[in-house]
């Protein structure tokens, strides 16, 4: 299922949650919200679920495959929404937590009992829970909750599937798995799916499209690789990942900016200019005039790179990411001068940011 | 270092030993003083006249009378305030609107009133001269020194106990089960009997608990407003004064003692439903991730 949201605004009293968003998700596909707390990502997801209503003065629509469900209530509009912290039934059992919709079908409507049986018993296999029907969700681990709460969602078969931060509550390894798991999943069933998150690695991992969300509006909208290399706002780069930001005004920045750089464009760079940690490359002060001088303050070797603090000489600080044989080339120690170059810039003219 | 501290506790409780035993005996000795004393002397006397004096006492007609009227006067309440309990509950922990606060303030205005003054006012405003007496006495409609201005009184005297109860576990509990049940597609009737009910039973039979502890023994506005009738509008509580000042001591004993029995159940249910309700909320242990 498609869905098509039009000038979507929700008003918190004088907060908005949600600025005009428009937002097409294709059929089939996993996007994900991605944005910092409070940036309306979840706000939105619940508008969609029917969970939240759009202020009602500013006349958005949300269509589902072409079909306005703005009136629709919650019930009817079919979704399966998993929340962030799974709201199980707790004086369920997992059975009877995934059976739930069906149970409250009307009559004419729910499968007889051995149906909805074998549904269940169908979903907890796909979620590799088959074996805890029995068991009530305080007897469940954090990822094995999160999988009742997706069964559970599924069992309506739901025309599109909502996660809001799905992995949030997890602790790192469990959510590297789980979200495997999930893409792994969404493979299978091909159902068109959105979920909410903060972390730009697991969006980044996981969805087919991402939208970056800022202060209610949307940011910019993209697959992962387009997102993280061709960035629209300085937000979205700073927001997609470690980043040292140049300002024309300060002294590094001017140094940077003045002075060609290796792969000199010689474009003039108004505003701020941004280089990834990897895109600086560290070299002798006999070697170089270029980028800018500074003293080595901190050093992660812990790691596939090597991480490196300079400390420039109006007190700003750039971060380098090495691979360990250059690391042991330069003989990296704290307190050692070094020059920052940056081998690409990336600038936003003002009006962008 | 490490050694001083692990041996700290233990060098604690030693030292301690003497305020622990004291602070249990001073507690012991007060509540055998306050507590057990009165409760052994009500069941004394009761049995000093014989078994069957005690028995007559308590199902001769004018004692079945108070108790029937206890038992009604308990269900009306238990029933009324069940339900205003639920629905103030609700309210308070579901949704925003304006008054709130006072409104919180005001469900707890029963237990901040004196009994006496409770009863009070429904003499003021249903009795001959209050209020409306006129026209209630006009359409020979009893309220005062009548069972419906017993069941008002206690109705009122008991209504904290449920919403009480119910509002701080539903706001802790918060909506999130409630909307995943709307979002799966089910009715409001089948949220509140399925999710909502389920989740608040054991708080809800708390409150209720309670709530009937207090209307079966409520004596002050119950009193103002009943005029005790002999027979008619004495409720357990009334018939026990109503005998005392009689000088009959060992039947009103031997009624008080009925009464002393429900404050047993009552403890013995709430400790029930306690320790029911810890062992629910406290962790089990997990089963590894699969």
């Amino acid at each position: 299922m498609s869905i098509r949201l039009t000038g979507i605004t929700r008003s918190f009293g004088s907060f908005k949650a949600l600025d005009a968003v428009n937002l097409t998700v294709e059929e089939g596909e996993l996007l994900a919200l991605l944005g910092p707390s409070g940036s309306g990502k979840t706000t939105l997801l619940r508008i969609i679920a029917g969970l939240d209503a759009c202020d009602p003065d500013r006349g958005g629509t949300i269509e589902v495959n072409g079909q306005d469900v703005s009136a629709m209530r919650v019930g009817e509009r079919k979704v399966g929404f998993v929340f962030q912290h799974y709201a199980l039934f707790r004086h369920m059992s997992v059975f009877e937590n995934v059976a739930f919709g069906l149970r409250v079908l009307p009559r004419k409507d729910r499968p007889p009992r051995n149906e909805i049986a074998r549904r269940v018993r169908e979903l907890l296999r796909l979620v590799q829970l088959d074996k805890l029907e029995q068991h009530r969700p305080d007897q469940l681990s954090g990822g094995q909750r999160q999988r009742v709460a997706l069964a559970r969602a599924l069992a309506i078969q739901p025309r599109v599937l909502l996660l809001d931060e799905p992995f949030g509550a997890l602790d790192a390894r469990i959510r590297q798995e789980l979200r495997r798991w999930l893409r792994r999943l969404h493979d299978e069933l091909h159902m068109t799916s959105i979920f909410v998150t903060h972390d730009q690695e697991e969006a980044l991992e996981v969805a087919d499209r991402v939208v970056i969300m800022n202060e209610g509006r949307i940011e910019q909208v993209g697959a992962p690789a387009d997102v993280y290399h061709h960035p629209a706002t300085p937000f979205v780069y700073t927001f997609l990942g470690d980043v040292n930001l140049f300002h024309e005004r300060s002294e590094a920045g001017a140094a940077l900016v003045a002075l060609p750089t290796p792969d000199s464009r010689s474009t003039p760079y108004p505003g701020a200019a941004f280089a990834r940690p990897h895109q600086v490359d560290l070299l002798p002060p006999d070697q170089t005039d270029l980028g800018v001088e500074g003293i080595v303050r901190r050093i992660h070797a812990a790691g596939p790179m090597v991480k490196v603090h300079l400390m420039t000489a109006d007190g700003g600080d750039v971060l380098a990411v090495l691979t360990q044989e250059r690391f042991a080339q330069l003989g990296v120690a704290p307190g050692m001068r070094l020059r920052a170059v940056p081998r690409e810039l990336r600038a936003f003219t003002a009006a962008a940011g | 270092m490490s050694i001083a501290v692990s041996h700290h506790p233990g060098l604690a409780r030693a030292r301690f030993r003497p305020v622990r035993a004291t602070l249990i005996a001073v507690t012991l000795a007060f509540l055998a003083l306050l507590l057990v004393l009165p409760l052994a002397v009500v069941l004394v006397e009761a049995l000093r006249m014989g078994l069957a004096t005690c028995l007559h006492a308590i199902t001769e007609p004018a004692a079945l009378a108070a108790i029937r009227l206890t038992l009604l006067t308990a269900g009306v309440a238990l029933l009324a305030n069940g339900l205003f309990g639920l629905a103030a509950a609700w309210a308070i922990a579901r949704f925003e609107f304006r008054g709130k606060s006072l409104l919180l303030s005001l469900i707890d205005l029963p237990f901040a009133v004196s009994p006496v003054i409770s009863g009070l006012v429904f003499i003021l405003l249903f009795g001959l001269h209050g209020w409306l007496g006129q026209w209630l006495a006009a359409h020979e409609i009893r309220i005062i020194f009548a069972v419906p201005g017993i069941l008002l009184a206690t109705v009122f005297v008991t209504f904290p106990f449920v919403a009480r109860e119910l509002i701080p576990l539903m706001q802790e509990q918060g909506s999130e089960q409630e909307q995943a049940a709307l979002v799966l597609g089910a009715g409001p009737w089948q949220t509140f009997w399925r999710v909502t009910l389920p989740n608040i039973k054991w708080g809800l039979l708390y409150g209720l608990i309670l709530c009937n502890a207090r209307a079966m023994g409520e004596f002050g506005a119950v009193s103002v407003v009943s005029g005790h009738i002999r027979g008619r509008t004495n409720t357990l509580p009334l018939h026990v004064e109503v005998l005392y000042n009689e000088y009959n001591f060992a039947a009103a004993f031997s009624v008080a003692s009925l009464l002393i029995l429900l404050a047993l159940v009552t403890l013995v249910l709430k400790t029930a439903l306690e320790w029911k309700v810890a062992r629910g909320i406290a962790p089990r242990p997990r089963g590894g991730h699969s």
